[in-house]
C-alpha cells in the first residue's frame, strides 16, 4: 500500500518502505510455584518436596497451532539453557526472547538437552551439567504409612534420535491455549512450573516395603527393617533403618534416602508429568 | 538504391546510400499541389534484386568536376515507385564533399556514423539538415555542414521534380596516413566499400584539401526504420554514455540505465542479480536479455526461471544498450516482465587491441580484440580471460569468453548477413552467505567463509555456447525483412548452501544434517528462429501514413536438470535427490504491429503478441511419498505435458507537441514462461501475465540535453521470490509496481558526458499464499512491500574525454569518469529492510599514441556492504543449539578495488 505520508520526507533517499513486522526481544523469566502444604501423591500419600530444579531451555515460540515440524521457522526463541529452582515463585531473569513480531500459537522447549540433526549424539548444555547431567532432580519426602521416606528422583529428558531428531522434547499442541502477541512492547513473559503435578501421580506406597526374605532375593525391607537373606531364602540380619536415622528402600536396605530408579513407577511418573502432563503457565 | 560518385581527388573516399521520404511532410505537401504529398516512399540503400554495382561515374554533370554515376537497377526491380500511377523515383546525389573531421576529435580514435535527415527542394537543394542519428556534437556539426554543401538531383513523381527528405549516414573514418590510399581502390579507407561505389570527392571543394584525408560514407540504417523510443521507459545508453564510468563486466553496463542495478554477489560463475524499477529479477526472470540478437534468458533453469548469465559479456565490443521497460513492444517475448534489455555488438575503433589489467586480490583480465579495418564495425573478435583471487575467503575464480562477430555488406539481393558465435567458461568458489550474528559475534569475518567443509565447498561452473545468423533485407519499395537462426547449448552446475545444517533426507531413512550443501545442474539446448516483415508505408490519407509489421520468434528447449543434496565430507556423496526431470519446452511467438502516423505529429502503434507454449516433464522423483515408501505399489515418477497461449495487446502512443517535447504513452500485456515442473498435467495457462502502462514525456535539445521523466504501473499475476532452502524460487501471488522515473542525459560541452536518473517505486505484494498449517508464519504478508525491492534507485555517470596536447609527435589524450549507484533500503521478508548500498567508481586514463594506460577505481568509497541480504532460517552452528528464528543473511559486497589497465592499439 501506498503510504504517502511516509513518503514526503524520505521518498529520495529511502523510499517508501513498509516495515511491516519489527524485530522484538522480550524479557523471558521462569518460576516456581509455592508448595506452602504437603502434596497429595496416589492413594492420597502426603509429599514434602524440598527441591525441585528443572533445566529449562532452548525455548521457542511459534505461530502456527502446532509447534514441532509446523516450527521450523518460529516466530522467537531463547537458545540458552538455565537452572530454574520451582520451587520458589519469584520470576528468575533467563535472559531475552528474540525474534520477530507476530502471533504465536505454539511453543516447544527442551529440558537442557538437545537433539541435533548433525550428530545422533544429544547436546548436553550447561545446565543439565550443573545438575549432574540430568534434566530435574526432585527431592523430598512421603508419608507412607506414618514413616517419613526421603526420595529423590533424576533423569535426562531429552528427544531420542530414533524418534524426531533435531526436534525439541516438548511441543505444545492444538489442545494447549498458547497466545502470545510479540511486539516491541509486549510485556516480559514469565514461565510458570509448578512441581507438585510432577508428584501427584506417584504411588509412594511401593517405596514401604513389607516382606521377608525369600529365595534369590539378596535383601528386603520388612518395613523399615532390613533383612539380609540367605541363598534359600533364610535371614542372615536384620538391621532397623529408623534407629539408624535411615530409611529402608526396597531390595536395597538401609539408605539415606529413596532414589527413584530409572524404569521405576515414581520415576516414569515424574517424567510423564513433566515432558506431558500440566503444562506451565505463561504470565 | 545505392548512387555511386567518381573519383575525383585523392581526399576522400567512401560509399554511399541513402533512403528517401517523398515527404508528406510539410515541403512536398505544400510544394507540389498536383501531388499526392502523402506519397511516402522509402527506398533501401540499394535494390533489393539487383544492387548497383561500383560505377566509374561516367555521367556528367553540373558539378564542379564531380561526376556522380547514375545508379545501376535491373529493370524488373526500379528503385522507384508506382504513387497514383506516377512512377516515383529518388533524389540523387550529385555532389558530395567530404566531411571534415573535426579537429578536436583528432586523436580521439573515433570515426563514428552520424545519420542525417535532409529536406530538399524541388530542387534537390538542401533546405534543412537534422541529426537523426549522432556521433557526437563534433561530428554532428561537421556532418551536417557538409551535407549542407552536398547537392543533390530532386526526386521525381513522373516527370516532376518534388521535395522529399532523405536520411543519409555520413561516416567518419580515421587519418589516411595510417591507411591505405583509397586512390583506385575502392575499398580502401572506408569500411562501407562493397555496398556502392566509392565516392573521392573533390578537393578543390575541400577545406582539408591539405590535411589528412578521411573517408566519408553514407548509409542507411534500415534497422533504425523501426521506431525504437516507443515509450517514456524507453531508454538507449550508447557508447559515450557506457564508458563514462568503468565497468569491471559486461552486464554492469546495464546499471546505466534508469532503474537497473546488477550485481554478482553469489560470485564469479554464478549469473548477475539484476534490479530493475521494482523488480528483483533475480537471474533474469523478469527481463529478457539479448545480445547481438541472441536471446540469453534460460527457460526451466533449476536455479531461477530465466536464468540469464551475462558473464561472457565482454563490455569493449558493446556499442549501445537497448533497454525496453515495461511490456508494450510485439517484439517482446518470453521473461519480458519487468522489461527487455538488448546489447548490440560493434566496435568502433579498428585494428588490434590488446588489453591488460591487473588489480587488487589478484584479479587480471587480458583482452585481445581485433576489428578488421577493411570490416563493418560489427565485424571483429574478442577473447577475454579473466582470473581473481577474490576480495576474501573461498572466491577464486577464473573465466574465458569469446565474442566474434562478422557482418557481410549488403550483397545481392540486398540481403546483409551477420554471423555471431559466443562461448564462454567459468569456474568460481563461492563464500556463499553469513550469518549477521555469526559476524557480530566475531565468529567469522565479513569476507571469509564458514570453515566448514560444506562451506568451502560451495563452487559454481558454467560453459555456453551460442550462434546465430542473422539476416536483413531491404526492399527498395521501403519494406524491409529480418531473419535469424540461433542455437546454443549451455551447461550450468553448482553447489551452494544457503542454510548450513537444516536439511534432512527424504530418501534415506534417519539421514540429516550432513551440510545442506545443494548441488544443481542444468544443461539445456536451444533452436530457435526469428524472422519479421515490415511493410512499405503506406499513406491512404495525408494525415496519416502506416506500416504493418508481422514476426515471429520461436525457439525449442531441450532440459535436463538436477537438484541434491551433498556431502561435502565423504567426496560430495549424495544423500538426497530433490529434482531429477526433463523437460522439453516450445515457444512459438508470433506479434504483428500497426504503426500509424497522423499528420507527422503523433505515431500510434497498436499490436498484439501471441505466443504458443507447450510442455513436457519427465520428472523422475513425481509422486515422491517417502511415507508409502513400503507400501509402494507404482513406480515413481510423473510424466505430463501441458501447453497454453499467451496473448495480449501492445500499444504505444507518441506525440510531438513541440520540436523538442514529446508525449509518450504505452500499455501491454505480457508474460513470463513457468518453470515446467510446477505445472500439473494438462495445465492451460501455462504462464505469469504481466500488465505494464507508462506515461510521460521526453524533452530533446539536440545532443545537449535529454530529459525523459515518467510514470509506471505493473501488475503481475504470480509473482516468484527466492526460497534460500531450496535455492529456487517460491511463488508469492500478484503484485502491482507504481512508480516513477527521470532521467537525464546532457553532453554540456563536447568533451563531457553525463547521465543520471531516479527511479522510485511502491512494489506491493497484493495475494500472498495465506497462513498455513505448514507454513503458520509465512514471510510475506498481503499488502507488505515487496522483499529485495529498492524503492528507489539513484545512477549517476560523468565522463570526460579529450586532448592533452602533443608529446613527440604523438597526440595525448586523457579521459576520467565515475559512476554512482545508490540503493535505498530494501524490504526483507518478515519485515526487516536491508541496509541502504551507495558505490562509487572512478577512473581515469591517459593515451599516447597506440598506449593507453588507465586506472579504475571501484567502490572507491570503501563501502563495507553487502550485496544480498537474505532473512531465513538457517543452522550454521554444526553441534550448537540453533536457532529456528529467521535471521539476517549477506552475501559480501566487494570492497574498494583498484585496477590498473594497459592497452595496446594499432
Amino acid at each position: 500500500m501506498v503510504r504517502w505520508r511516509h513518503c514526503l520526507l524520505v521518498v529520495l533517499l529511502a523510499g517508501c518502505i513498509d516495515t511491516g513486522v519489527e524485530p522484538v526481544s522480550v524479557p523471558l523469566s521462569a518460576a516456581g510455584t509455592s508448595t506452602s502444604g504437603p502434596i497429595l501423591a496416589r492413594h492420597d500419600v502426603p509429599v514434602t518436596l524440598d527441591r525441585a530444579d528443572l533445566a529449562f531451555g532452548p525455548f521457542t515460540v511459534c505461530a502456527g497451532f502446532q509447534a514441532g515440524d509446523n516450527c521450523d521457522s518460529a516466530l522467537a526463541d531463547w537458545t540458552e539453557a538455565a537452572v530454574i529452582d520451582t520451587l520458589d515463585p519469584v520470576p528468575q531473569r533467563l535472559g531475552n526472547l528474540e525474534g520477530i513480531g507476530g502471533s504465536a500459537r505454539s511453543y516447544m522447549y527442551d529440558h537442557g538437552y538437545v537433539s541435533l540433526l548433525t550428530d545422533t549424539r544429544r547436546l548436553e548444555l550447561p545446565a543439565a551439567d550443573e545438575l549432574g547431567g540430568s534434566s530435574f532432580v526432585v527431592e523430598g519426602s512421603a508419608t507412607v504409612d506414618g514413616v517419613n521416606v526421603p526420595f529423590r528422583a533424576s533423569s535426562v529428558l531429552a528427544q531420542s534420535a530414533s524418534v524426531e531428531r533435531g526436534s525439541p522434547i516438548v511441543r505444545s499442541g492444538t489442545d494447549d491455549e498458547f497466545a502470545l502477541e510479540l511486539h516491541a512492547d509486549t510485556a516480559p513473559l514469565t514461565v510458570r512450573f509448578d512441581p507438585r503435578s510432577w508428584v501427584e501421580d506417584i504411588d509412594f506406597r511401593v517405596l514401604s516395603q513389607n516382606e521377608t526374605c525369600a529365595m534369590d532375593q539378596e535383601v528386603v525391607c520388612q518395613l523399615q527393617t532390613e533383612l539380609e537373606c540367605g541363598p534359600s531364602g533364610e535371614i542372615l540380619r536384620e538391621t532397623d533403618c529408623s534407629a539408624l536415622g535411615l530409611v529402608c528402600a526396597p531390595d536395597v536396605g538401609c539408605v539415606d534416602r529413596i532414589e527413584l530408579e530409572p524404569g521405576s513407577q515414581g520415576l516414569a511418573a515424574i517424567r510423564n508429568a513433566i515432558l506431558a502432563g500440566k503444562p506451565p503457565a505463561f504470565e | 538504391m545505392s548512387l555511386s560518385l567518381p573519383a575525383r581527388g585523392a581526399a576522400a573516399v567512401g560509399a554511399l546510400m541513402f533512403i528517401f521520404i517523398l515527404s508528406g511532410a510539410p515541403v512536398a505537401a505544400q510544394s507540389d499541389a498536383g501531388v499526392p504529398p502523402d506519397a511516402h516512399t522509402e527506398a533501401g540503400p540499394e535494390d533489393d534484386e539487383d544492387p548497383a554495382p561500383p560505377a566509374d561515374g561516367d555521367e556528367e554533370t553540373d558539378g564542379a568536376g564531380e561526376e556522380p554515376a547514375e545508379p545501376s537497377r535491373s529493370e524488373e526491380s526500379p528503385p522507384s515507385e508506382r504513387e497514383g500511377g506516377a512512377s516515383v523515383s529518388p533524389p540523387r546525389i550529385v555532389r558530395s564533399p567530404a566531411p571534415t573531421y573535426p579537429t578536436s576529435a583528432a586523436g580521439s580514435g573515433l570515426h563514428p556514423t552520424v545519420v542525417i535527415e535532409v529536406t530538399l527542394d524541388d530542387g534537390g537543394h538542401v533546405l534543412e539538415a537534422q541529426v537523426e542519428h549522432s556521433g557526437g556534437q563534433r561530428f554532428d556539426a561537421a556532418a551536417i555542414e557538409a551535407v549542407q554543401g552536398w547537392t543533390f538531383e530532386p526526386a521525381r513523381r513522373g516527370d516532376t521534380p518534388i521535395a522529399a527528405r532523405v536520411r543519409v549516414a555520413v561516416h567518419f573514418d580515421l587519418p589516411s596516413f595510417d591507411l591505405p590510399s583509397p586512390v583506385g581502390d575502392p575499398s580502401a579507407g572506408s569500411s562501407r566499400t562493397t555496398e556502392s561505389a566509392p565516392v573521392e570527392t573533390d578537393t578543390s571543394d575541400d577545406p582539408s584539401e591539405e590535411e589528412p584525408s578521411f573517408g566519408a560514407t553514407a548509409e542507411v540504417e534500415a534497422e533504425e526504420l523501426r521506431r525504437q523510443q516507443r515509450s517514456a521507459s524507453a531508454f538507449t545508453a550508447n557508447r559515450e554514455v557506457l564508458e563514462a564510468a568503468p565497468h569491471q563486466e559486461g552486464a554492469d553496463l546495464l546499471s546505466v540505465a534508469p532503474g537497473f542495478y546488477a550485481a554478482r554477489p553469489a560470485g564469479a560463475a554464478i549469473a548477475h542479480r539484476i534490479m530493475i524499477r521494482g523488480f528483483d529479477a533475480k537471474h533474469g526472470q523478469d527481463v529478457a536479455l539479448s545480445v547481438g540478437g541472441l536471446p540469453i534468458n534460460l527457460p526451466s533453469h533449476v536455479h531461477g526461471q530465466g536464468y540469464a548469465d551475462l558473464g561472457f559479456l565482454i563490455p569493449e565490443v558493446v556499442s549501445q544498450v537497448r533497454v525496453l521497460e515495461g511490456v508494450h513492444d510485439p517484439r517482446q517475448g518470453d521473461f519480458a516482465v519487468a522489461g527487455s534489455a538488448a546489447f548490440d555488438l560493434a566496435v568502433e575503433r579498428r585494428g588490434v587491441t590488446l588489453k591488460t589489467g591487473y588489480g587488487s586480490f589478484g584479479t587480471f583480465r587480458q583482452l585481445a580484440l581485433w576489428a578488421p579495418e577493411d570490416a563493418a564495425d560489427e565485424t571483429f573478435g574478442a577473447v577475454q580471460v579473466q582470473r581473481s583471487d577474490g576480495f576474501g575467503q573461498n572466491r577464486r575464480s577464473l573465466a574465458t569468453s569469446a565474442i566474434v562477430q562478422v557482418a557481410s555488406p549488403r550483397g545481392r539481393g540486398g540481403w546483409r548477413f551477420r554471423v555471431l558465435g559466443i562461448a564462454n567458461v567459468a569456474r568460481a568458489d563461492l563464500a556463499g552467505v553469513l550469518r549477521d550474528d555469526d559476524i557480530t559475534s566475531g565468529r567469522v569475518d565479513f569476507y571469509d567463509v564458514y570453515q566448514l567443509p560444506t562451506a568451502v565447498r560451495q563452487n559454481a561452473a558454467n560453459t555456453r555456447l551460442m550462434v546465430g545468423v542473422f539476416g536483413s533485407r531491404r526492399f527498395a519499395s521501403g519494406a524491409n525483412a529480418e531473419v535469424g537462426v540461433f542455437a546454443g547449448a549451455d551447461l550450468f552446475r553448482t553447489q551452494q548452501n544457503f542454510t548450513g545444517f537444516i536439511q534432512e533426507s527424504r530418501t534415506l531413512e534417519d539421514v540429516a544434517g550432513r551440510g545442506d550443501l545443494i548441488e544443481q545442474r542444468n544443461r539445456t539446448t536451444t533452436a530457435g528462429l526469428k524472422a519479421s516483415y515490415r511493410s512499405p508505408r503506406a499513406a491512404p490519407w495525408s494525415w496519416l501514413e502506416a506500416r504493418v509489421e508481422l514476426g515471429t520468434e520461436t525457439r525449442l528447449d531441450w532440459i535436463t536438470q538436477e537438484q541434491n543434496l551433498i556431502d561435502a565430507t565423504v567426496r560430495n556423496q549424495t544423500w538426497d535427490e530433490r529434482v531429477d526431470a526433463d523437460v522439453f519446452g516450445t515457444d512459438i511467438g508470433l506479434y504483428g504491429d500497426v504503426e500509424l502516423t497522423f499528420a507527422e505529429r503523433a505515431v500510434l502503434s497498436v499490436g498484439a503478441r501471441a505466443d504458443v507454449l507447450f510442455y513436457e516433464i519427465d520428472d523422475r522423483l513425481g509422486n515422491f511419498a517417502p511415507d508409502s515408501r513400503p507400501d509402494d505399489t507404482f513406480i515413481m515418477g510423473f510424466r505430463r505435458s501441458a501447453m497454453g497461449v499467451a496473448g495480449g495487446p501492445r500499444a504505444s502512443l507518441a506525440v510531438e507537441a513541440t520540436d523538442w517535447l514529446s508525449l509518450l504513452g504505452a500499455y501491454g500485456e505480457g508474460f513470463r514462461s513457468p518453470q515446467a515442473r510446477f505445472l500439473e498435467d494438462g495445465e492451460r495457462a501455462p504462464f505469469t501475465k504481466v500488465r505494464s502502462a507508462d506515461v510521460g514525456l521526453r524533452a530533446q535539445w539536440d545532443e545537449l540535453l535529454t530529459v525523459t521523466i515518467g510514470g509506471y504501473w505493473t501488475r503481475l499475476g504470480d509473482d516468484v521470490a527466492f526460497e534460500p532452502e531450496e535455492a529456487a524460487l517460491r511463488r508469492i501471488g500478484a503484485t502491482r509496481r507504481l512508480g516513477a522515473v527521470a532521467h537525464v542525459q546532457a553532453r554540456p560541452l563536447p568533451w563531457l558526458v553525463a547521465a543520471g536518473s531516479v527511479t522510485y517505486v511502491d512494489a506491493e505484494l497484493l495475494e500472498p499464499p495465506p497462513p498455513s498449517v505448514e507454513e503458520p508464519n509465512p514471510p510475506f504478508e498481503e499488502g507488505q512491500n515487496l522483499p529485495y525491492v529498492p524503492p528507489v534507485v539513484v545512477r549517476l555517470d560523468v565522463g570526460a574525454r579529450g586532448p592533452l596536447g602533443e608529446l613527440r609527435g604523438q597526440k595525448v589524450t586523457g579521459r576520467v569518469g565515475a559512476g554512482f549507484s545508490y540503493l535505498s533500503p530494501r524490504p526483507l521478508p518478515f519485515g526487516f529492510n536491508a541496509a541502504p548500498v551507495a558505490l562509487l567508481d572512478a577512473s581515469a586514463g591517459v593515451a599516447w599514441g597506440p598506449v593507453e594506460i588507465g586506472f579504475s577505481v571501484f567502490n572507491l568509497l570503501g563501502s563495507e556492504y553487502a550485496a544480498f541480504e537474505l532473512y531465513y532460517v538457517s543452522d550454521w552452528t554444526n553441534g550448537g543449539v540453533r536457532s529456528r528464528v529467521p535471521a539476517r543473511h549477506i552475501q559480501a559486497g566487494a570492497p574498494r578495488t583498484l585496477m590498473g589497465t594497459v592497452e595496446l592499439a594499432w
